[in-house]
């Protein structure tokens, strides 16, 4: 039992961060329909920043905790606000979006490389230690990140289902041109879902550095597996990405210990099949985005 | 007169490009001329599909799948390079056909998703498979064999120079295919697929059967150009078929100009090949250049840098809409004036 019981943790740890990534993506491809395959080099920023803080300043982790998503939240906005406002009305918008977005992400991962250096780079624990759940031996900060990482869904919840500008989203998502009729400052609504969304991938960046090394590529390789748990949860439910990241992070964990890497050949056509029964995948409402 | 000026172009330009290797020795420039050709071509698929509303995020896996084809077919099965170039297109041709029940039945975005499930399962499928070669891919496939004609010197093909003109055969070839299906009756049932399906559908159109033939000669072409790719750079990887190659060669598509079926691929991947080549001097803010020129070019381009050349229909429609602009705002004002 002690291994499933390590296996169920790690799978956890790494499906809440894939959780919060692909609630993230799903917030901005529903909200302001754009597929922004830059997204995982939010994630990327996030963790350097908070790496950057906490051994380099030597800042307390839990502050740069707090500041790199607001660093994240600004360049997403800022990105917004030079790049995609631009393209709302572009022909073909989904392609320019793309393309735009493929702009961003080379100058981001790049200028990453520039700023932090190719060298791979860790944080020193949070809070030393081992805990033993269930007979299973799982670090402390592993434990702090699940802490955090349901936290953060919760928010994420509580803002899109309860406050107004979730109401506005949520408005956004279904019917833009209906919603500015009813008074909704759509401007400002993508505006603000581009930066929640970015925070919250900073965030999740910010929680994996201790428990995780911190390497240049972590923002591309993040993308495809986010994506897939888009893809399986439904590309425009929050509650279907919740799902869709416990289970690939579960399956994951599984199948990379049980049966070795060609279990994602498996997930992959699970998802396919799924996709095909269901196009809007597990949760998801409607099929019908970028405008086709 | 009129009618053959664009077919007088392209063979003047042919021309042109043939008497490249005359000047350009280079290998290393010859290589990116080839990298060109085949980037565009793989967009002028893209823009096949394109044209009767299927985006497909999968060009990349049906590329790699005609590569992988050709080079089991030479190495394991000793084929000839000449019989194994149609024969992969054909491999792959045969998997879309396959594949395509499912897909196409799928509305728009669902295709899409779909076609990135398949991009991404091709890249993990391949490395888990020991067959052929796993992550690390194949190494040393042959060039293509020699073509001999009775009477005259054998046709090596050993340096770049003879692989360019290969490159440049497969363009003409590839234009010639697309051109042909363009102009007859199967491009005049894609573009009102395009437009409107529904409409399209209620005149006696077959949507599905048109998006079929569409899909199946679009990734047909991609496994003729995946084999030459594979036999011109003698090795394979499964990582450089994944889903952001096929993501470069959207943005290739859209550069040049969606609207511009054929000469907006190859502008666009000349652009995107040779901006990075001249920025190498900037050394590592090279990277930083090209995300902000692309950036640049779709905020105020967004129909492609050919639109440029369109520049009377640009500034007609700019002029009509200032027009419009001024009435409207004349009428606003005696309206509020009167009251």
């Amino acid at each position: 039992m002690d291994i499933v019981g390590q296996l169920v943790f790690d799978g956890l740890a790494m499906g809440l961060v894939y959780v919060i990534l692909a609630g993230g993506f799903v917030l901005v491809l529903s909200v302001t329909q754009i597929f922004y395959i830059a997204y995982g080099m939010f994630y990327m920023v996030g963790a350097y920043a908070v790496w950057y803080g906490a051994s380099v300043i030597h800042l307390p982790y839990f502050a740069c905790l707090f500041i790199a998503p607001l660093l994240t939240a600004m360049l997403g906005m800022l990105t917004y606000i030079l790049v995609f406002h631009r393209l709302r009305f572009a022909e073909e918008r989904f392609l320019s979006t793309i393309t735009a977005a493929l702009g961003v992400s080379l100058m981001m991962s790049q200028g990453g490389l520039l700023i932090f250096g190719t060298v791979p780079r860790s944080i020193p624990a949070i809070i030393p230690g081992m805990i033993s759940i269930m007979g299973a031996n799982v670090s402390t900060d592993k434990i702090v990140l699940i802490g955090l990482g349901i936290a953060v869904t919760l928010f994420l919840f509580v803002v899109y289902e309860k406050t107004s500008i979730g109401r506005a989203m949520r408005a956004v998502s279904y019917l833009p041109e209906t919603a500015s009729l009813q008074g909704v400052n759509t401007n400002r609504v993508y505006t603000v879902t581009m930066g929640i969304s970015c925070a919250v991938a900073g965030f999740a960046g910010g929680i994996i550095a201790p428990s995780y090394g911190l390497v240049p590529e972590m923002g591309q390789n993040v993308l495809l597996p986010v994506l897939l748990m888009c893809m399986l949860g439904g590309m425009d439910s929050l509650f279907g990405a919740v799902i869709g990241g416990l289970v690939v992070g579960q399956v994951l964990s599984f199948g990379q210990f049980f049966i070795g890497s060609s279990s994602q050949i498996v997930l992959f056509l699970v998802i396919a099949v799924v996709i095909f029964f269901r196009p809007n995948g597990l949760l998801g409402r409607k099929g019908d985005f970028g405008g086709f | 007169m009129k009618r053959y000026g664009s077919l007088i172009g392209a063979i003047v330009t042919m021309g042109i490009a043939s008497l490249i290797p005359l000047f350009v020795r280079s290998p290393f420039y010859l290589d990116l001329l080839i990298t060109i050709v085949v980037n565009a071509i793989l967009a002028m698929t893209f823009l096949m599909m394109l044209r009767t509303g299927l985006v497909s995020l999968g060009v990349a896996a049906f590329w790699g799948v005609g590569a992988y084809a050709s080079v089991v077919l030479v190495t394991k099965l000793h084929l000839s390079f000449w019989l194994s170039l149609p024969a992969s297109a054909l491999i792959t041709a045969l998997v879309a056909l396959i594949l395509s029940y499912p897909l196409i039945r799928s509305p728009g975005f669902t295709f899409a998703i779909l076609t990135a499930v398949i991009g991404m399962l091709f890249t993990i499928a391949v490395g888990n498979t020991s067959y052929l070669g796993g992550y690390s891919g194949i190494a040393d496939i042959p060039h293509p064999d020699p073509i001999r004609i009775p009477f005259l010197p054998p046709i090596a093909f050993v340096s770049p120079t003879q692989d360019f003109y290969l490159a440049l055969f497969l363009l003409v070839v590839v234009v010639l295919i697309c051109t042909a299906f363009y102009s007859a009756w199967t491009g005049k049932a894609w573009t009102a697929i395009g437009v409107n399906f529904r409409l399209a559908e209620s005149l006696g159109v077959d949507v599905f059967r048109y998006k079929v033939i569409a899909f199946v000669l679009a990734s047909g072409i991609d496994g003729l150009v995946g084999s030459f790719c594979a036999h011109y750079q003698s090795f394979v990887v499964p990582d450089s078929y994944g889903m952001f190659a096929t993501i470069y060669i959207q943005v290739y598509a859209v550069l040049g100009g969606i609207g511009h079926p054929v000469l907006g691929p190859v502008i666009g991947s000349a652009l995107m090949t040779f901006f990075p080549e001249l920025m190498r001097t900037t050394r590592q803010v090279a990277p930083i250049l090209t995300g902000l020129l692309l950036v640049l070019l779709i905020m105020f381009l967004p129909k492609g840098l050919l639109s440029l050349f369109d520049w009377r229909t640009a500034v007609v429609e700019r002029l009509t809409k200032l027009r419009k602009a001024t009435v409207s705002s004349l009428l606003l004002k005696n309206g509020a004036r009167k009251r």
